[in-house]
């Protein structure tokens, strides 16, 4: 039961290699905060920076307001749950659990209860005499989930505990770690590559690059309301159209020109006195896939993009077509982000929409698209923050 | 099977055939007559003979209870050493540690006897003031540090395979869960390289069993002073080849050549029975 | 300065926690080099009392050589009296030859045994591996004879055969594991695309390159540094190895302190020179066998 405080956050390595940079973040007590980022973001680097397992170049971390920066692991009262689970190969699943109580000194009789307990809840009470190598991934998983609830810690660190398992166990143990989290109300921070696991996952969600914190909020602010491009691009799958555009603006009325493209600056963009943003301020554009509908005679009003079809997937609930519109769009410097396009040929960039099961687009068709447009994302070109004029919270 | 021939020829002709034909030898006469368990008598009987053997007996074990106290733990340590992480410039360290290990024992032996010697002075300069190998006191075990000196090498690069081979994962678990560097060692490390202590000691064994070119280098084939540094090896070669004043015998030679392969089998036995079923080696 | 007091202590402050790390991590370093000058003392000793004059060396052996005591003559007196050339060359071929053998028969048994399920497949596995624990030592009465017998006494193919035989079961059960790491479906697939066992074979060699490197550092050193045999079956002036060389060279200057470090520098400086080289590799061949 314990809230954790990170302030000024740094970890430079010996080579010079930057990991994390001046990071700040308040964990609040019995939150479940999920740090999400690439591979190679420095999410891990922090979370074992949290754990001890890692020096802190810069900053402070507090855990209720004592710093442990220069505690041991064993003196922040910490536990973790590493991604290859880490079970000692030569001790029981029963020995496993207990291992921290024994260094802990807990007396014998109530360090046997606890572990039953725990093991109870896990609904591993039939293999406490079992060695790791005899169980399944998902029980490993279990065991390595035990060895940290045993301790009612200060808190939980997850590095990327559902990665080894497959898809079909992954989404039944997200679930049920949330459960858990729940019941103990112990506070834990949770780090994963996969953004939709961050999504279903925490109670907010920080983002980070390149050692830099992006973002932290609720799952659904990150969606509606990115700070940046990056967030935007990162969040939301598949992920968020992106092109080159600027904007036009006159005395009466101010346009977002993308390619052969435009629509109209929204309502709630353009400034007091009237004017739109500043005449031709380079911009970038960002549709979502799924805000874009086939046009029908119900949504005339909406400015719609000529596409054309190059591949439909049909996913049953919905139908993703991959499309080119005139357009150029912005290279993603996330490897991540690129998977799921189609790369710009020749006919101009790719777009991606996620369309209703029952439209009838074909390969090859040349077809018209409503955009939601007052939906859209605006980010400046060149510092990539989103233009979107101050949101309620 | 034409990729198996080559192997299997040469092992069986080289290797196996000698040995087979050496317990065979141990039956017979130099003149090749049956001779039952004759040469076995002599060996056990004959006061020349069975003092000898019992010695160098002996000093093979002293020889290997060195190794087992100093050159394993020592290996060990080293290899610890050598695998603390965030730790720089290891590597250098390893590189030197398993220097003398590449040295031939001929050079090894000669570099350590003029070190040694009282002659040149050196001891004197360290506080040494008796003839560490001219006295049978000592030559024994400083034969011993000797080797262990030189063969350090091979306990602490083992070790250090298996140490490396250990995932961090394991040993940052254990210190998330409160575990200081030795418990961690005690609890975790330890369990997990014990196999390794294993096969580390029966080579210890084997290979103490075979040693002979320390000793014949810096003592010569009778092993002096009295035979206080005589071993196995340089036994079962003055029998075979003879010494000052005695004559060798190839069936002698071929009947202690036996005796210590029957003194090895234990060795081994007890390691695989006594020992690699009980000590269960873990996936990592 | 007294106003300063107030002010509350930096946060992170270094707290005996992390003091006790950088003890640590300089005791460390305490103890490697320690032992490493152990390790490096002798040789170096050695080594640089051989430059110096036979006073010098005596009156003071832990200085390093001056202007005034240094000396090659030493050197002056091995380098004219031996044959130190024939000797490596004929530890180079003894050795070359032996891990060459060893390396290419061990892996060709190392692959039938691995790949094809042929009966008494383990059985032989087993006979191939019990050498491991068996001194070939113990049977030098016999191959003396067996030599003789094949007229090979004083020829360097006596000594590669038996190291060669020496060398195999090791081998033969390092290459077994790293030739069952070879994924089965790219044998699978040079098959199907029509490659003879042979080839397939030679596909498979490079991808264990680890494995024979492994092989070849564990046949090298006992070979190189054997006293044993070389004494017994070669010992003739013109086939002898460096090891036995050296051994009986020396012998002849027991009295004559500036040949001996001169001999011993000799013999010990292309070793050292050859392994601080290749030390990367020959330690990477040695962990990468020993945990198989």
């Amino acid at each position: 039961m314990s809230e954790l405080r990170l302030s000024g956050i740094s970890k430079v390595y010996p080579n010079g290699l930057r990991a994390v940079s001046d990071v700040d973040m308040d964990i609040a007590d019995g939150e479940l905060l999920v740090l999400v980022g690439p591979s190679g973001c420095g999410k891990s680097t922090l979370l074992r920076m949290i754990a001890g397992l890692e020096d802190i170049t810069e900053g402070v971390i507090e855990i209720d307001g004592r710093v442990v920066n220069a505690e041991s692991p064993r003196e922040r009262d910490i536990a973790m749950v590493f991604q290859n689970y880490a079970l000692y190969p030569h001790m029981t699943v029963r020995k496993n659990i207990g291992y921290s109580l024994r260094l802990g000194r807990v007396p014998k009789n109530e360090a046997t209860q606890r572990i039953e307990d725990t093991a109870a809840m896990l609904e591993l009470s039939d293999l406490l005499d079992r060695k790791p190598p005899a169980l399944s991934g998902g029980q490993r998983q279990r065991v390595a989930m035990g060895r940290a609830i045993v301790r009612s810690p200060a808190a939980f660190l997850m590095d990327e505990p559902l990665s080894n398992l497959d898809a079909r166990l992954r989404v039944q143990m997200r679930a049920e770690i949330i459960r858990l989290q729940r019941n103990l109300g112990t506070t834990t921070v949770y780090v994963t590559h996969d953004q939709v696991e961050a999504m279903t996952m925490g109670s907010r969600v920080a983002v980070l690059r390149d050692g830099l914190l992006q973002q932290v909020d609720s799952p659904q602010v990150l969606y509606d309301h990115p700070d940046n491009l990056f967030v935007a691009a990162f969040i939301g799958s598949p992920s968020m159209n992106l092109y080159q555009g600027h904007i036009e603006s006159t005395s009466t009325a101010a346009r977002v020109v993308f390619g052969a493209h435009s629509f109209p600056l929204p309502d709630q963009w353009t400034q007091r006195d009237g004017s739109g943003g500043d005449d031709g301020q380079e911009v970038i554009v960002g549709i979502r896939p799924e805000w874009l509908v086939e046009q029908t005679r119900d949504n005339t009003d909406l400015p719609s993009l000529r596409v054309r079809v190059e591949l439909v997937e049909s996913l049953g609930s919905e139908l993703v077509a991959h499309t080119t519109i005139d357009a150029v769009s912005v290279e993603s410097d996330t490897p991540e982000l690129a998977e799921g396009h189609v790369a710009d040929s020749g006919g101009g960039a790719a777009c991606l929409a996620r369309l209703s099961p029952r439209s009838r687009v074909a390969v090859g068709e040349t077809i018209e698209l409503a955009i939601d447009h007052p939906s859209v994302h605006l980010f400046d070109a060149e510092t990539e923050r989103s233009l979107r004029p101050g949101r309620d919270r | 099977m034409v990729f198996l021939a080559p192997a299997t020829v040469i092992y069986s002709v080289f290797m196996v055939y000698p040995l087979l034909d050496s317990l065979r030898r141990s039956f017979f006469d130099d003149d090749g007559n049956f001779a039952g368990l004759d040469n076995y008598n002599t060996l056990f009987g004959n006061p020349t003979f069975a003092d000898r053997f019992w010695d160098a007996l002996g000093h093979n074990f002293q020889f290997f209870a060195f190794h087992m106290v100093l050159q394993n733990p020592i290996g060990l340590l080293l290899a610890v050493l050598l695998t603390v992480q965030s730790v720089r410039g290891l590597n250098i360290y390893r590189t030197i540690v398993f220097l003398p290990t590449t040295l031939s024992v001929v050079i090894v032996g000669f570099v350590w006897r003029l070190i040694l010697s009282p002659i040149w002075g050196v001891t004197e300069t360290l506080g040494i003031d008796t003839p560490l190998l001219g006295e049978s006191r000592t030559v024994l075990p400083t034969l011993s540090l000797i080797s262990v000196w030189q063969w350090v090498g091979i306990p602490m690069i083992f070790f250090y395979a298996v140490l490396i081979a250990i995932p961090k994962d394991l040993i940052e678990a254990s210190r998330v869960d409160g575990a200081g560097s030795w418990q961690v060692f005690r609890d975790i490390t330890f369990p997990l390289i014990l196999p390794m202590l294993g096969i580390i000691s029966i080579l210890t064994y084997i290979g103490n069993f075979n040693a002979f070119d320390l000793i014949y280098q810096v003592k010569g084939v009778v092993a002096g002073p009295d035979f206080a540094s005589d071993i196995m090896g340089t036994f079962f070669y003055r029998t075979f080849f003879g010494a000052s004043g005695t004559t060798g015998s190839p069936a002698m030679g071929a009947t202690v050549a036996s005796v210590m392969f029957l003194i090895i089998l234990v060795g081994v036995l007890i390691y695989m029975f006594g020992w690699q079923r009980r000590v269960t080696t873990y996936e990592l | 300065m007294n106003t300063a007091t107030s002010a509350p202590a930096p946060p992170n402050r270094i707290s005996p926690t992390k003091r006790r790390i950088h003890f640590g991590r300089w005791g460390v370093h305490a103890v490697l080099l320690s032992y490493s000058m152990l390790a490096l003392g002798p040789t170096l000793l050695i080594i640089m009392n051989s430059l110096k004059s036979r006073r010098a060396i005596f009156d003071d052996a832990f200085s390093l050589p001056t202007a005034d005591t240094f000396d090659l003559v030493g050197y002056d007196t091995v380098l004219n009296g031996s044959s130190f050339d024939v000797y490596f060359r004929n530890s180079f071929i003894v050795t070359v030859a032996s891990v060459l053998l060893v390396v290419f028969f061990s892996a060709m048994a190392a692959f039938a045994l691995a790949e094809y399920d042929f009966k008494g497949n383990t059985l032989l596995a087993l006979y191939l591996a019990i050498g491991i624990m068996i001194p070939i030592r113990l049977g030098t009465v016999s191959i003396l004879k067996l030599m003789v017998s094949l007229s090979l006494i004083n020829t360097l193919w006596a000594l590669i055969l038996v190291y060669t035989a020496m060398g195999l079961p090791l081998g033969v059960f390092l290459m077994t594991q790293f030739m069952r790491q070879v994924p089965r479906e790219l044998k699978s697939a040079a098959r199907v695309d029509g490659a003879n066992e042979y080839r397939v074979f030679g596909l498979v060699l490079p991808l264990v390159r680890p494995g024979m490197a492994a092989v070849a550092v564990f046949t090298m050193l006992p070979v190189w540094n054997d006293l044993w045999f070389p004494l017994i079956l070669a010992p003739a002036e013109n086939t002898r190895t460096v090891t036995l060389g050296a051994s009986a060279f020396l012998g002849q200057f027991e009295r004559n302190w500036n040949a001996l470090l001169a001999a011993l520098t000799l013999a010990m400086v292309p070793i050292i020179l050859l392994y601080v080289i290749f030390s990367r590799q020959f330690l990477r061949g040695l962990t990468e066998g020993a945990i198989k």
